[in-house]
């Protein structure tokens, strides 16, 4: 190579690499929100911090065995609700999750606050947990039916459907459990997603929905 | 020679595979085996298939005056390599199998791409960049194995743990076994060079 054909060359490759990198960039800065988020977690919560998300064709079904829209629970009470995900033969999360969802119940109960704010506890293991199973579960927690609801996710597309929906990442492990994430879905009396709280802040979760 | 040309497309295929079920759990249950089997399978049967694939295309050389020094091959090669390691395209990658598919495809270009690089680069850009990348890594690593944040949805901390000593180990190994092999390549074209003086 002669070294009129090698500069040509490096100011070629050097245009390339400017593109390319320069392209990456905004691919990077755009699917991270500007930086912000480099985990699924951070980035549903940012996501949905910077505009509600709508709950659209959610199936599930309740302890009477009725299917219905998950939508539909949100449109009928006409209250907002704080949303957990669980299964009942998990151990960990679910367990302290319910644990909190029960200190909450107290809370609602004492604060007379039954109108404005409910609990919903979704299911995602149909395969396991049947309405009679999961009611069990209920009784175990001694959750009142009238703050404390419960319901079992519907099996189709289920895995797509909690992650394109509610940024929820369920992989089958070992031993029945799953691998999941867990945290607490605040959603307004329209079906849409406001706020995505720790699974320890319940005063936060609590106080953001009686402002709604 | 036989083997030599069935070996990429066996590393391929045994890639593939992990992203196929019944071996599918294997990646979606440990993320060890997701970013430490997995992708460098892929990378690996890329790296292995360039000599077949620059032997096979007339084009490929003059590709060279875009690719001066190697360095367009490096930064694509670079960049694919960032983004896998972005908790979010690993979670993408267990969630969505169209995106799946884009891991298996750009991690086994990535593979070509690197051989590409190192056969155009001079000796001391590989050793720039190596270091820098293999440094990267071992960072990842550190971080992987020391925070108590679950970086993806799809793993359990005890996986990410694992994956981050892992990491440290491997990129270790690479970058000291790289050392060496320079070291002794360069003593041995030393000793060639003598004796022909």
């Amino acid at each position: 190579m002669n070294s009129v054909n090698q500069t040509a060359s490096l100011l070629k490759t050097f245009a390339i690499c400017c593109l390319l990198i320069g392209t990456a960039s905004l691919i990077l800065f755009k699917s991270t929100l500007g930086g912000e988020a480099f985990t699924t977690e951070s980035l549903r919560r940012a996501e949905i911090a910077q505009s509600p998300k709508m709950i659209s064709t959610f199936e599930v079904t309740d302890l009477n065995n009725q299917k219905k829209y998950l939508k539909d629970i949100f449109l009928e009470d006409n209250k907002s609700y704080i949303v957990g995900f669980i299964y009942t033969n998990c151990a960990t999360y679910c367990a302290a999750q319910s644990s909190n969802f029960q200190q909450l119940q107290q809370k609602i109960d004492s604060r007379g606050l039954h109108d404005r704010v409910g609990l919903l506890s979704i299911s995602f293991d149909p395969d396991h947990d049947s309405p009679e199973k999961v009611r069990s579960y209920a009784k175990k927690y001694q959750a009142d039916e009238k703050i404390w609801k419960f319901s079992i996710a519907g099996k189709d597309n289920l895995r797509a459907q909690l992650f394109d929906q509610f940024g929820v990442i369920v992989i089958p492990a070992e031993l029945g459990e799953f691998e999941h994430n867990s945290a607490l879905l605040l959603v307004d009396k329209g079906g849409r997603i406001i706020r995505v709280f720790d699974d320890n802040q319940i005063d936060e979760a609590l106080n953001q929905a009686i402002s709604l | 020679m036989q083997l030599q040309k069935k070996l990429p497309i066996l590393i391929l295929l045994l890639a593939i595979s992990l992203s196929i079920p019944p071996l599918r759990a294997y990646i979606e249950q440990s993320m060890a085996i997701h970013m430490l089997v997995q992708m460098p399978l892929l990378l690996l049967s890329g790296y292995f298939v360039y000599p077949s694939i620059q032997a096979r295309s007339s084009k490929f050389k003059s590709l060279g005056h875009y690719d001066f020094w190697g360095l367009t091959s490096f930064f694509t090669f670079f960049l694919i390599l960032t983004f896998w390691s972005l908790p979010i395209s690993i979670d993408l990658a267990i969630i969505k199998v169209e995106v799946d598919f884009l891991k298996v495809l750009s991690l086994f270009l990535a593979g070509v791409l690197l051989r590409s690089s190192l056969s155009r680069a001079p000796f001391v850009l590989p050793l720039f960049f190596f270091t820098y990348l293999l440094a990267m890594f071992i960072w990842m690593g550190i971080y992987l194995q020391s925070t108590s944040q679950r970086v993806c949805n799809a793993y359990s901390l005890e996986s990410q743990v694992r994956t981050g000593y892992g990491l440290i180990i491997i990129s270790t190994l690479l970058f000291t076994g790289w050392l060496a092999y320079l070291y002794f390549s360069n003593m041995r074209d030393n000793s060639v060079n003598h004796k022909l003086h």
